[in-house]
């Protein structure tokens, strides 16, 4: 019986890990993408973008 | 947050059109490798004469390890070519694989972890192979926050290039160490000729070597999908920062 609680903890371990991971980067690249879409709003309206920024 | 690299940026539109389609067989590869390794390595392959069971963790525990020291090469291989040819975008590809590397080198020390707590009693001994792989982990943990606390972009990246070079030394000697020195930990049983390994053991081995191999692939395009969203934030920051300069 131990040895399938280990061997549960063990592969448990490695398929959270890696896909965490990868939720982890794919929403840190979906968040980035959001704030250069916000970015380049700014720069396509310059004067919306003035005001932004110096907010 | 710290400013990235303003140059070398992407070709966005050129690059989209091919990225879905590839994505998409890319995941697709992922779903279908990881479903027939999960089925080699707890149907076809059988259980073992005297571990039983849990000898399964090999499945993932090797794989991981391996992936590790093939992730540690690349970072080497973008280190080298960043000091040779002075493109970020060698740099990005070491920094990206060296962030999975870090995360192999830890699935493989925690499984191994369980492992030795079910076959020799204990989570952790002080055994060449473990100690040395303690080491590599720390290495690159060492370049991640090397890269984090250097804000200088060009200082940074040398820097950053020759410990990932000089890092991936560690990979023979944890690959070796069970040859040099007295150690608990089994030795290669697939590389060397006669290891001893089943034939349905050695393919499920390799069909999981395999499907890590296609979850780095996967991990490593996320992750320099990431990097390269960073530096064209920085770049846009750089741009509207100097536009404000100049307006006022």
């Amino acid at each position: 019986m131990n040895e399938l609680l280990y061997l549960f903890i063990g592969f448990s371990a490695v398929w959270l890990g890696i896909f965490g991971y990868l939720v982890y980067v794919t929403g840190r690249v979906r968040s980035v993408r959001d704030e250069l879409h916000d970015l380049r709003g700014q720069l396509d309206a310059p004067q919306a973008g003035r005001e932004a920024s110096s907010h | 947050m710290r400013q990235a690299q303003t140059t070398e940026l992407p070709r966005p539109r050129r690059l989209a059109a091919l990225r879905e389609p590839a994505n998409a067989a890319l995941y697709a590869a992922l779903l279908l490798s990881m479903g027939l390794a999960l089925f080699m390595a707890f149907i076809f392959a059988p259980a073992e004469r005297v571990q039983a069971e849990v000898y399964r963790l090999l499945f993932v525990h090797v794989p991981s390890a391996w992936l590790a020291f093939a992730a540690f090469g690349v970072v080497a291989i973008g280190s080298v070519m960043f000091l040779i040819r002075g493109k970020s975008r060698w740099d990005r590809l070491a920094h990206a694989s060296a962030e999975i590397g870090v995360l192999f080198t830890t699935l493989c020390l925690v499984t191994g972890s369980v492992w030795g707590r079910s076959v020799w009693g204990v989570w952790w001994q002080w055994d060449p192979r473990l100690t040395t792989t303690l080491i590599m982990w720390f290495i690159y943990v060492s370049y991640l926050a090397l890269r984090a606390y250097i804000d200088d972009p060009n200082a940074r990246q040398r820097m950053a290039s020759v410990l990932g070079i000089v890092g991936v030394v560690s990979v023979p000697i944890v690959w070796f160490s069970v040859e040099w020195w007295r150690s608990l930990h089994p030795t290669p049983s697939v590389t060397n000729p006669g290891g001893g390994m089943p034939p349905e053991m050695l393919s499920a081995l390799l069909v999981s070597v395999a499907a890590f191999t296609v979850f780095y692939v996967v991990l490593l395009r996320q992750r320099m999908q990431l990097e390269l969203a960073v530096a064209e934030l920085g770049s846009l920051r750089e741009r509207l920062h100097e536009r404000n300069e100049e307006s006022l």
